[in-house]
């Protein structure tokens, strides 16, 4: 927590020490905004409300010039979860960082999102984002958020050389059914040392990386606490992965790989078993902007034991969860991932069908979408996401947020050259 | 006797520009015209205005950075999308091969991520414009058997109207074109007007250009200010304006790597 006051610290006193120059960009300041609003049959909580919800947010995202080579940038939203309920509101900051561009090399400070991994939205190699698992948003980019600390990046021709150092991370929130939200302590992560470093090459045909996290794992664990009966922890992890994209012909190779060290250290401590995750996948671009990405997803966890070989059922119960919140509710599985999309009327209207299927009678989730551009401004999205399976898996865990929205979007853009 | 020799003249004139127009290395012209308008690097803001058959318009706002790789005859191109609102922060980074496909990346901000995109993306719509990302790079003139069908006039300008039909199943694939028809400005070999079939032979678009002018006389390379695209199967239409138009800006080649694209 310091380091995180330190550094919001440095980036005020640096905002305010720097003489605001002339900057070779026309506008100062620019903000651009999007009014969200939605209805939808289910929240993604868990907590079986379903009849109907309807969440109101307005996005903003800022920068400001301050010199040619330094930036400001904002990003947060302000909003109600259901503006026919009585609820409170809510405001979040997703990022808030200075970037400064050298030469060569670049260096941001703040709370920033750092994506990683050239899979398509499965991405083992992504260790530095936190998502909010329950945010109601039509694209699942929107769920995340940034993490607070320093980005390095050094280029090298066709190398980018990047090492972070993230003091200050947050847990991804995930939903919890009532039966256990009374009785969870969820905890901060309390890790300072997180830091990652990655190697990318891009150009002459394959991009790919190597890269190394050590720090806290941002998806939580569920464990016996001493106070509460249960805990939502953070652990640490060391991640190995690497990943590359292969463009030949009409089609994008994809494939990235991680090998997750948790360090596990009893059989009933909440950290996950070690864990090697991989993803293939082809991309095909058709005529007339048609696209298909098929991906396999395999994961295995080492030493894992399933959760009847403990001898009371307690102990089966809470190991029962605990493998389905770990997403290790077997030792192997495969996934078969897919989306499938099509932008007509000068991709005006966009249609999209994805979804993951998993062996092992882990279950499958679809999701549809429409999204139709009105005009330069307006938009709306029509869509839906399904999950099914047996009660003791991931997605049949899920089944209860099934939901199907329809959210219409406003845009605008404010820029100190407009006043 | 004066009216004769007129008469002489104009016939000695129309023999030696039939004889220009026999001599014509057409594919060497194809060349030299694709030369005509790669600058060493140049900069500029476009401003883009898609109208569907209602007469609906969408405007965008784009910065473009373009630069000659170091074999002078390759070009990368960057279009860095400002408005609207919805597409704002959207990079898109082309960088022309001569010998093997060519590679596009982009960076979708919501993201935060740039992807690189397969070579039949080039026959996609850019941003669902009347352009697509092959026309962006410009096509090789290498990948096309050209013909010289006629010599005529173009906005009062003499001009070589030539048919370029792909080289191979695989070009015509790639850029979704099964013959364009173009007419190039004799004097400076820009590319005044083309017309393009689609993969199935059917009439499919015109684009023209307009306001050509000599942006680098050292060079000799121009610059059209105006562009236009009529789709004439779906009646879209798609106009581009330059503005500010700089060239040798000495850009340097960091500007136009996939990962100068991630800085918003």
């Amino acid at each position: 927590m310091l380091s995180c006051l330190f550094l919001r610290f440095y980036i005020f006193l640096t905002l305010i020490t720097v003489p605001h120059l002339a900057t070779a960009e026309s506008d100062l300041w620019q903000v651009d905004g999007k009014l969200e609003l939605g209805a939808w049959s289910s929240n993604r909580s868990l907590n079986k409300i379903n009849e109907g919800i309807f969440p109101a947010t307005l996005a903003l995202k800022g920068k400001v010039n301050v010199t040619d080579d330094l930036h400001l940038y904002a990003d947060g939203r302000v909003g109600h979860p259901d503006y026919f309920a009585d609820k409170n509101s809510f405001g979040v900051a997703r990022e808030v960082y200075l970037d400064y561009n050298l030469n060569s090399a670049d260096i941001r400070i703040g709370k920033q999102l750092l994506a990683w991994g050239r899979a398509d939205r499965i991405n083992p190699t992504d260790s530095l984002t936190s998502k909010d698992y329950r945010w109601l948003a039509p694209e699942e980019e929107d769920a995340r958020f940034g993490n607070t600390g320093i980005r390095y990046a050094q280029h090298l021709g066709n190398y980018t050389a990047s090492s972070v150092w993230l003091p200050y991370m947050s847990s991804s929130r995930i939903p919890l059914t009532p039966q256990y939200v009374s009785q969870v302590a969820i905890q901060q992560p309390n890790i300072n040392d997180n830091f990652a470093i990655k190697l990318d090459r891009t150009g002459e045909a394959i991009d790919s990386s190597l890269s190394f996290y050590s720090g806290i794992d941002t998806m939580p664990s569920l464990e016996i606490n001493s106070t509460t009966p249960y805990a939502l922890s953070n652990h640490r992890i060391q991640r190995y992965g690497g990943d590359m994209a292969w463009a030949f012909s009409s089609y994008t190779l994809r494939t990235e790989l991680a090998y997750t060290h948790t360090g596990k250290s009893t059989e009933f401590s909440g950290e996950k078993y070690d864990y090697f995750q991989g993803v293939i996948g082809l991309e095909r671009q058709f005529a007339n902007s048609f696209n298909v990405i098929v991906q396999t997803v395999y994961q295995s966890a080492l030493g894992w034991r399933g959760y009847q070989s403990w001898s009371t059922p307690q102990q089966q119960q809470l190991m029962q969860i605990q493998q389905i919140i770990n997403q290790q509710p077997v030792q192997d599985y495969f996934g078969i991932a897919y989306r499938v999309s099509k932008k007509i009327l000068n991709d005006d209207l966009e249609l999209e069908y994805s979804g993951l299927g998993l062996t092992s009678n882990q279950g499958f989730l679809m999701r549809p979408r429409l999204r139709y551009q009105i005009n330069d401004e307006s938009s709306f999205v029509l869509g839906g996401d399904y999950y099914n399976g047996s009660d003791n898996t991931i997605f049949g865990r899920l089944r209860d947020i099934s939901t199907v929205f329809v959210e219409f979007n406003y845009a605008f853009g404010l820029s100190s050259s407009k006043f | 006797m004066f009216t004769k020799s007129l008469s002489l003249s104009v016939l000695l004139l129309v023999f030696l520009l039939n004889a220009q127009a026999e001599n014509l290395d057409v594919q060497q012209f194809m060349i030299k015209s694709d030369a005509s308008t790669k600058v060493l690097d140049a900069k500029s803001e476009l401003t883009m205005i898609l109208e569907n058959e209602d007469n609906q318009q969408r405007i965008r706002k784009l910065t473009a950075f373009t630069k000659l790789k170091n074999d002078g005859v390759s070009n990368q191109r960057i279009l860095r999308f400002l408005a609207p609102a919805d597409i704002k922060g959207t990079v898109t980074l082309l960088i022309e091969q001569t010998d093997q496909d060519d590679d596009m990346w982009i960076y979708l901000p919501s993201l935060k991520k740039t992807r690189r995109l397969v070579s039949d993306n080039k026959r996609d719509s850019f941003v669902g414009s009347d352009l697509t990302f092959g026309d962006l790079i410009g096509h090789k003139p290498s990948e096309w058997n050209s013909t010289l069908q006629k010599e005529d006039t173009f906005e009062g300008k003499p001009v070589y109207v030539i048919e370029s039909l792909p080289k191979d199943e695989s070009v015509k694939t790639h850029t979704g074109y099964s013959k364009r028809l173009i007419l190039i400005d004799k004097q400076n070999a820009v590319a005044l007007k083309t017309d393009y079939w689609d993969e199935s032979g059917q009439f499919l678009k015109t684009i023209q250009v307009s306001d050509v002018r000599l942006v680098d006389v050292d060079r000799s390379k121009y610059q059209f200010m105006d562009l236009n695209a009529q789709n004439h199967q779906n009646h879209h239409k798609t106009s581009l304006h330059f503005d500010n138009y700089k060239v040798n800006q000495n850009l340097t080649d960091s500007l136009f790597t996939p990962t100068a694209l991630e800085k918003e």
